[in-house]
Parts: C-alpha cells; structure tokens; sequence
C-alpha cells in the first residue's frame, strides 16, 4: 500500500520517539495456587507507571513472527546499517544450498553478516529463469513438450531451498529482516515468501510455484495424490516461514485451489473459494495463484511496492541508511568466478571431444578432464551445471578417468611390445585410435 | 526382513501395554499430562500445574500413587499447615516438574514456570538433589570417566537429551539399529532419558516400518522419544507415530504413507496387515486411527473442528460442515501435516527450529547432548554421521565398480579377469560392511559368489593356457 510521503516522514520522525510496549512480566502471584490465601503472601512492590506508547501513524510489525524492521518498532538512534543479501540468478547454480555435502556461499555470507553486525537485512530476489513472467507455467509445459526442460531440475532441489530458507532465517533469526522481491517466478516464490515483511518491486511477480505439483506423477491416484502431497507439503512447509495462513500456502502451490481474500483494516483472511469481498486472486483450478505487484499490494501479501532500495527503505520509515555491500560482493563474486570456470571448462570439454590423431593424445585428454573434475569439486554450482548440461557427474568421470587409466596402460603396452617404435602409423589393433599394432595381431 | 517375520513382530507389538502410563524397570513411570509427558516414580517430590475450570493453579506435594489406567495421579499437598492427598486426573495437569526425592527436603523454588516437562529434575537452581538425574552420588565414576550415582548411572547436572540425526530413506541411511544404539548410550544415564529422533527422511521400505516398530516399542519402555521433525514423509511418518511426542521445525511436513510396492499402490490383504498392525500401534500411542489412514489412502478423509471455549480438538473422517471445520484432507489427497496445521490440531506438541525452542518446549532449562570424554560430537550425531559416510561410500564406490567393469575390456584376458575378480572380492567386502546399501542395489551374495568362484577359475586356465 503506497503511503503518502508526509506519512512517511512522519513515520520516521515517530520512530525516533522514546516508546515502551513492553508487556507487563507476569508476577509471582499469577502463578500461585488458589488454595494459598492471597493475604498470606507479601504485598508486590508497585511497578512504576510506564509511559504510554505514543501515537503513531508508521507502520509496525509487531504482530507478525520475526522481528520487525519498521522504523517505529526499532527505535534505532542513529540510520540503520542496511546489509543486502541477494538471492538472484538461476535456481540451483546461484542460488542454492549444500550441493553434495559441501556447503553453499550463503555460509560465506552469514559468517560476515555476523561480522559485519547490520542493524537490517534485507534479502533481494530477483530469479525468474527468463520465462514470460505472466504464463510461467504454460512456458514451462512448452518446454517440456519439446523435451528442453526436465521439472525435476526446475523444483527437484526443494528439500535444499528449503534447508537454505530455514537456515537463513534461524542463523540470521536475531537480524530484524524483510524481503525484497524483484522477480520470484517457479521455485523462487518460495524465497519470496519465506519472510513475514515483504515488498515488491512495481515490475515484479510471485509466480509459478505450480511447478511443485509437477513433480508427483505415479501410476495410480493414491501415488499420485502421495507424491503430490508430499511435495506441495514441503513447499507449504518453506512458506510457513513467512507466517502465511494455510489456505493462501495452498493456493500458491494447488493449482486445483482457488483464492479470493476479505480485508479487515490491515488483516488479509485468504479464502479458498472466490467469495471472498475484496479480492478474487485466482478462480482457476488448472493453475496456482499468481501476484503481480499490484495484487500483491492490494490483497496484502506485500507490504507494499518500493521502486529501489531508497524507496524500499523509506516505506520501513529510514529516510537515511549506511548499505553495507560485503554480501552483494560475495555472492556476485562467486557467480562470476564459478561462471568463468564454467567456460573454461566448455572449451576444455571441446578439446577433450576432439578427435585424437594418437595414442599419446590420451594423457592430454586425462588432464583435460582432471581438470575439470578438480574445479567441479572446488564449485558445487559448477559441478550442477555441468550435470545439468553434459550429463557429466563427479562418477562419471571417475569412471571416465579409470578407463582412460587402462587405455594409457594398453597404449604403453602395445609399444613396448611393438618395439617403442611410437605411435605412428599402423592402425587397426586397438580399436580404439590410431594406436600401433595390437597385441592380436 | 520377510512379511512374515514383520507380521509376527507387528503381532508381538500388539502385546505392548498402552500408554498413557507404562511401568518402567526401575520403578519411574509415564504419565501424560494435558501437555507434555511426566517420568516419575511414587515418591517423588514434584511441583505440578493444574488447569481447574477456568483457573490454573501451581501445588507443590509428594507423589502417593500413580494409576495407569484411570490415569490418576494422588499428590500428598499441605495447604494452611494442612495435609491432605488429592487425587488429579493426568488430563487435568498442565505440567509436572520432579523436584527431587521425598526425602531431599523442599527445594528451592524452581525459576522457570513456563516449563512443561523435566526429567528426573534436572532443573537448573534447584537443589543439589534435584540437579542430578538419580540422586546422589556414590564418588564412583564408569570407565569413561562419568560420575555414577548409587545405581550405577551417569550423572550430571544438566538433563541429557540424546539427539539422533535420522536421515534419508528409512532402511538404508535411516534405520532402526541405531535407535537401538542411541537408547543402549542413554540408557548408561538410567532410565527416562531424552531421546529426540531428528527426522529428515522422504521415507523407505515398508517393511523396515515392522523393525522400527519393535524398537520403538521397547525403548519407549526406558526412555522418552521425542520426533523433531524436518520431513517426515511415508515410512518416516509413521516412524513419526510411533514416538511418545512429536514437535516441527517450522518447515516441517509429514504424512503421505501410501504403501507402495514397485511403482504401485498396494491394496488388498497386505495393505489391510499394515493398516491394522501399525495403526494399532499408533491408537495405542495416543493419535487417532483416522489420523493414520489419511495419510495411507486418498480415499480417507480427515476433518477437525475445535471447540472455542476448551480448544479440545475433535477429528472427524468425513466433512461434517461444523462451523470452524478444517478440512486437511479431501477424498483426493493424501494427508501431510505443515507444521501450523500439525499445531493448530495438537498433533504436534510445538514447533522449534533450533534446539534450544526444542528444549524449552521439552521443559529443559539448558539443552545439554553429553559428549564422552575423547570424542568430539555426541554420540548419536556420530553414530549418524558416520553410518551415512559409510553408506554413501559404498553406494559411490559399487558404482564406480560396476562401471569399471562394464566399460571397455582390458586386452589381456589375465588381466581383464583379475580386474573382474578384485570388482567382485570389493563389492562382497561392502556386502559385508554396509548390507543395506548393497541390497538397495540389488546385490545378491550367492550370485556375486558364484560368479567370483568362477572368475578365479577361469583366471586358473587362462594361466595355464599361458604357461603351455
């Protein structure tokens, strides 16, 4: 809901002010039992008369699980030291958690959030796998039918988005926080939801989360409807994070649920059925609920819409902050080191699938691929893609690297036998190459 | 494990007694409370919380009898200088905390009030008695270097919880052996032990439901087991079920336990034998059958209403159309609790993320996993860490093997079967260290046998072959 900027000023002026909303601790004698006569026991000091909260027209979060990032619920001194955590790129790659046991780069930036002692988070997502934004899944399903898409490589790291998501929020769980959402399509919605303080850029969407659905299947309707559970049931878990009622989690990742909303005053109550008075969001029971930023907005998902970071930060009530840029550094730094490797490695696969012209090609070949193997080992998102693209896993080239072992061993075999004469000429024997004469001939 | 055997060990399950009190071989029983679980014995010095109508109420009194199956609990109080013993329903008690024995005189007023649940005592600003699990100290200490108490047990001054990690599919990284395992470490501490089973699984074999069971079954005797549950899909779920408390991580999800055999469904007398025999168990343990077939089938429904004055939850396994109803399951799906529904319903005891929420819904003042001297981690993360690094091992390297063999020949036929003959004695000897990852493979040792006794035998005549 965009607020007015007086209004805005006058948040942040409030949050400057002096509050306490702390709620009375509860005293001995609440705890006491009826039967012990209540003259018995000493008379409880007075507590001192505690101010009351003064009047505010900022927003405040204070019934919302997490802590709140509102000005006027953080009463900071000075501007916050605002650090920035993106969650950005491709699913999977950049974005990711523990890859094979190894842990992700969000380690590296919660050690230095730690560090670097913010007074804000804000997690920025921005992934949306280039796919038109507004018909996610009919492009998605395009896809598939033209066997260029795989939704198991889409959705099937869930359980890993989900540990990363529950990771972020418990590791960082003492940093008041609050979400960004450039673009969150497919299993970005996720991030997107998984903090209870959300804001949307005006071009961004929350979209696609039927792509879990997809991954069920099965022979007969009780696998189906087990495998669907089970995989709606750990997305709807991600989206617990953000404290979300269970009918808009449904709704979001059921495209056979529908949503329309009732608002009282700021409250949003989801309905899955579209009698909802204020807001039919979805009727259609083929897809799952989609946001756009106006929706978003209006229905109350989002806190509101924040054309950049300023923005963003003046609508929590800060007309002034210190951005601090380590995480940003980090995580971008990563993506492109591990994206640079990434060619190295294309171009050294396309040596390694060069045609040898000698048996004595074959030990460039094993330190062609041992190379790759070394950096896939050093960046997980690294050895992801090169599954994803060639098919090429950490066991496959172990087996790829022993059978070239025995070839080398053939290759030297076969000259010793031939004489050392070299590699040269001969043909045929081996089978494999230009060897030398084989050891049947 | 063969149906039949799993039926018998399900059937001898049936012979379990039933919650919600169980008699324990050292004397302390279980008793459920409205919230939480008490581990006790008659004597106990305890402070309990009651919820009387609309107004709750803290006694502090000494254990005189504990009736299992009314589920009375008769606490000597002295209210005015008067002593009077009052007979409570365990219903009725909200929680229940041993302040040592009888005789260890009044303890110090316990600081944390919210808490549910203490076992043995071990409330940290209580007296020296109460600190510790069994009382008092013989100045003795076992080989490890605990201190032991009269009775042998370790002693400490903090409750243990015994955590294990219990992850991936059921009967390969997640099994039941080393429940058994983890109970046999707690119980060295004696018995009403914390154990948390920390489950992240997408479930497993059916049948390993039947082992589970049976250990589960036998541990709960001793200890208190705790599911703190991550996922907890299919066979896990039902894992789940078998435990005296569960408790989610706010992503949590369990459910879906469809018995599948193949890529199909299994219907019919087998699925009936699952249905009666680990629902039985799961009825036994305090949670509904309808609970428990929601999650088999699609076909099953599973409804609650609350009511809005007591907040007492009634299932149903149909859509009533009561105002408040929650639907969790229609009759096309299959059910999987989140971690609000699972609360909002009282499946769920709470929801923590990390283990100190867990601890405080557990009733613990400080969350305490024992540590042996010399070792690093706690000995069921350990057990945990290291049978999963073992069977990830085997999987990799059987893989490894296999395609080792079945990529391209060697060109001496000495050599190519001495390869065969080393793949083989490797995979038998991970037969050996790590069966269930073997069998998820679909290794058979008479086969693998068979195979290897005639490889060395062809490695015979090829030499001969040579030598001639």
């Amino acid at each position: 809901m965009v607020m007015p900027q007086i209004l805005v000023a006058a948040a942040a002026a409030l949050a400057l002010l002096a509050q306490s909303d702390d709620a009375p601790a509860p005293t001995d004698t609440d705890l006491q039992s009826v039967d012990v006569p209540a003259a018995t026991e000493p008379a409880a000091p007075a507590e001192p008369a505690k101010p009351a909260k003064p009047f505010s027209l900022a927003r405040t979060g204070v019934d919302r699980k997490g802590k709140s990032p509102y000005a006027a619920d953080m009463r900071l001194a000075a501007p916050p030291k605002v650090y920035v955590i993106p969650i950005e790129g491709q699913m999977g790659t950049d974005i990711h958690g523990e890859i094979n046991g190894k842990p992700g780069i969000y380690e590296k930036v919660i050690a230095d959030v730690r560090e670097q002692k913010p007074d804000i988070l804000v997690f920025r997502i921005n992934s949306g796998d280039d796919r038109n934004p507004d018909k996610y899944m009919e492009a998605v399903r395009a896809q598939m039918k033209e066997d260029k898409i795989d939704p198991r490589r889409l959705a099937s790291g869930l359980t890993e988005y989900r540990d990363l998501a529950l990771r972020l929020r418990t590791e960082l769980g003492d940093y008041p926080a609050v979400a960004y959402v450039q673009e969150a399509r497919g299993v970005a919605s996720l991030f997107a939801l998984a903090w209870p303080y959300m804001y949307v850029s005006p071009e961004g969407r929350i979209a696609g989360l039927d792509i879990v659905g997809s991954l069920g299947g099965g022979n007969d309707a009780d696998i189906r409807a087990k495998m669907f559970g089970a995989w709606t049931g750990i997305a709807k878990g991600v989206l617990e994070l953000g404290g979300h009622e269970n009918s808009l989690t449904d709704a979001l990742v059921r495209p056979d649920r529908v949503l329309s909303c009732d608002i009282d005053g700021r409250s949003t109550r989801w309905r899955n059925d579209t009698g909802g008075d204020w807001y039919v969001v979805d009727q259609s029971m083929e897809q799952s609920a989609r946001f756009n930023a106006k929706v978003a907005e209006e229905t109350g998902l989002a806190d509101g819409i924040a054309n950049d970071m300023d923005d963003l930060m003046a609508l929590l009530g800060y007309p002034e902050f210190e951005q601090v840029a380590t995480g940003e550094k980090i995580f971008t730094d990563y993506s492109a080191l591990w994206r640079k490797r990434y060619d190295e490695c294309k171009k050294m696969l396309d040596d390694f699938r060069e045609p040898m012209e000698d048996g004595r090609d074959l030990p460039k070949r094993k330190q062609l691929l041992e190379k790759i193997r070394s950096m896939a080992k050093q960046y997980p998102p690294l050895a992801r893609t090169l599954e994803w693209r060639f098919g090429l896993t950490d066991d496959q080239m172990a087996v790829i690297l022993e059978q070239l072992n025995e070839q080398i061993k053939d290759y030297q075999r076969q000259r010793r036998n031939s004489g050392g004469s070299g590699g040269g000429g001969g043909g045929g024997g081996g089978g494999r190459g230009p060897m030398g004469p084989g050891p049947g001939r | 494990m063969t149906t039949r055997a799993a039926l018998v060990i399900s059937l001898a399950l049936g012979l379990v007694p039933a919650a919600p009190a169980l008699a324990q071989a050292s004397g302390q029983q279980q008793v459920k409370l409205a919230s939480g679980t008490w581990w006790g014995s008659v004597g106990d010095r305890v402070e309990l919380t009651i919820k009387d109508q609309l107004s709750t109420r803290t006694l502090q009194g000494i254990v005189r009898k504990i009736d299992a199956q009314k589920g009375l609990v008769t606490v000597e109080v002295t209210v005015d200088g008067k002593t009077s013993q009052r007979p409570m329903f365990a219903s009725s008690i909200v929680s229940m905390k041993t302040l040592g024995p009888e005789d260890a005189g009044a303890p110090a007023s316990p600081k944390d009030k919210g808490a549910v649940t203490t076992i043995g005592g071990g409330s940290k600003g209580a007296d020296p008695a109460a600190k510790s699990p069994r009382g008092v100290a013989s100045g003795k200490t076992d080989k490890e270097g605990w201190p032991l108490d009269e009775n042998g047990f370790r002693m400490s001054d903090k409750t243990p919880v015994f955590v294990l990690p219990w992850v991936g599919p059921v009967g390969q990284t997640a099994r039941n052996e080393e429940m058994d395992a983890i109970a046999a470490e707690a119980d060295k501490w004696g018995p009403g032990q914390i154990i948390v089973l920390d489950i992240d699984s997408p479930g497993g074999l059916v049948t390993e439901i039947f082992e589970i069971s049976a250990s589960l079954g036998e541990i709960r005797k001793r200890h208190r087991v705790v599911a703190w549950v991550r996922e907890a899909i299919s066979a896990a779920a039902c894992t789940s079920m078998h435990c005296d408390e569960i408790y989610f991580r706010t992503v949590g999800s369990l459910g879906a336990s469809t018995m599948i055999a193949g890529a199909n469904t299994v219907y019919g007398p087998q699925l009936d034998a699952f249905k009666d025999e680990i629902g039985s168990v799961i009825e036994k343990n305090g949670r509904p059958r309808m609970v428990f077939d929601a999650m088999v089938l699609a076909k099953d429904v599973l409804t609650y209403t609350k009511d809005p004055v007591t907040g007492k939850v009634t299932w149903h396994d149909k859509v009533t159309g009561q105002p408040g109803e929650v639907v969790l399951s229609d009759e096309k799906d299959n059910l999987v609790f989140t971690a609000s529904t699972a609360l909002d319903s009282g499946f769920s005891k709470g929801t923590a993320d990390t283990e100190a929420e867990l601890g405080k819904l557990l009733g613990l003042d400080d969350w305490f996993e024992p540590v042996n001297p010399g070792e690093k981690q706690p000995y069921g993360r350990k057990l945990a860490a290291n049978w999963k690094k073992l069977f990830e091992d085997c999987e990799k390297d059987i893989d490894l093997q296999i395609n080792i063999l079945q990529g391209a020949p060697k060109s001496d036929p000495i050599e190519q079967t001495s390869a065969e003959i080393r793949t083989i004695e490797r995979i038998l000897q991970w037969e050996r260290r790590c069966k269930p990852c073997t069998d998820s493979k679909g290794i058979d040792r008479e086969r693998l046998e068979k195979m290897l006794k005639d490889a060395r035998k062809r490695l015979v005549d090829l030499r001969r072959a040579q030598q001639r």
